[in-house]
């Protein structure tokens, strides 16, 4: 049952994942992560390049934002 | 777009402008209006806001955004808090590759108004970190003096409550602000037509956003139209120099050489 208890918030939403999950799975897994894209891990910007390299730990925040009409 | 109106440049941060309007993409219907809004009005800015993504809205704004060739300006609206703004800014920064903010830090929902405590920390915390920072503040010249002084490369106060349409309130402050600034003002909020848009730049401000007046009007592309004939005709006025406001009439035609009739009812001796 290897890590079926574990999830991470992003935008808001409670989503669960499996030990050994990087950003990069994440953002491919929920069909995010196009170009235009930022995400911040814990109130803390993750650059893209480390996207790949940042593993999923329980409880993490994660906000995806993008530009949208508005301003 | 690409006119060769050069005397008509302004700069911000280093940076030269050709169009005195920077367009706003709030209140957007859709995006194919948007297209031909930024067409026709040629602005020297496009502000976006940063939201949150979901799979099936991700990338058609940007795309459009980003093939229409003009600089993209990402706000922070929508922030309630120094920190709030200062993370938009950065995912901002990080998600289109631009230091440029327009700093809005806003202190309820109901008026819409900036926070100037939290904006002014923000602004010197996002200033310290590299970023260009476009001040959406308060007619409040005290205000953008603190924010020039922290480091801000523009600043941008209100005409008018966001989205009110309701002109320029204060003009007194505007052009208070205007004269004590060293770097560019440019009205921001507001503007409900063209002719405030020319009050604005007659009153020296470098340039209008718009956003709004041009999005919810019942022709976008033709108030889009509209405004840019607008801008070039207030900072013309600006540059020519309007004639002095004077509490009695002044003659425009000589006295001299004038017919006298002796028995003129305003000229009979007593």
């Amino acid at each position: 049952m290897k890590g079926s208890s574990l999830c991470v918030l992003v935008n808001g939403r409670s989503t669960p994942f499996t030990t050994g999950e990087t950003v990069a799975d994440l953002m491919s897994r929920l069909g995010l992560g196009a170009k235009g894209t930022a995400v911040a891990q814990n109130a803390e910007v993750l650059p893209r390049s480390m996207w790949h390299s940042s593993m999923l730990r329980g409880d993490d925040v994660f906000e995806v934002l993008a530009p949208q009409a508005g301003g | 777009m690409g006119q060769a109106t050069t005397d008509d440049d302004f700069t911000i941060a280093g940076k030269s402008f050709q169009s005195r309007l920077l367009l706003g993409t709030g209140g957007i219907s859709n995006l194919d209006i948007l297209e031909s809004v930024i067409k026709v009005a040629g602005p020297s800015l496009v502000t976006v806001a940063m939201r949150r993504v979901s799979p099936d809205q991700q990338s058609s704004f940007f795309q459009i955004i980003e093939r229409q060739n003009v600089p993209i300006l990402p706000n922070t609206a929508g922030c309630f808090t120094a920190s709030e703004a200062v993370l938009t800014a950065k995912m901002a920064r990080e998600a289109l590759s631009t230091d440029w903010i327009k700093l809005e830090v806003i202190a309820d929902e109901q008026s819409l108004l900036p926070d100037p405590f939290e904006l002014l920390k923000a602004a010197e915390e996002l200033v310290d970190d590299g970023f260009r920072v476009l001040a959406y503040t308060n007619d409040d010249p005290v205000l953008a003096s603190r924010l020039e002084g922290v480091g801000c490369s523009a600043v941008m106060p209100l005409g008018a409550p966001i989205g009110t349409g309701l002109g320029i309130l204060n003009p007194y402050n505007i052009e208070l602000i205007v004269a004590n600034s060293g770097v560019p003002v440019i009205l921001d909020a507001g503007i409900g037509t063209p002719s405030d848009a020319v009050q604005a730049l007659e009153l020296g401000c470098d340039a209008v956003l718009v956003a709004t007046a041009i999005t919810r009007a019942q022709n976008p592309v033709g108030m889009a139209e509209a405004f840019s004939l607008g801008v070039r005709s207030g900072v013309a006025a600006f540059r020519a120099g309007r004639v002095p406001k004077l509490n009695n009439a002044l003659a425009s035609s000589p006295m001299e050489g004038r017919l006298e009739i002796s028995h003129s009812p305003h000229q009979q001796k007593s």
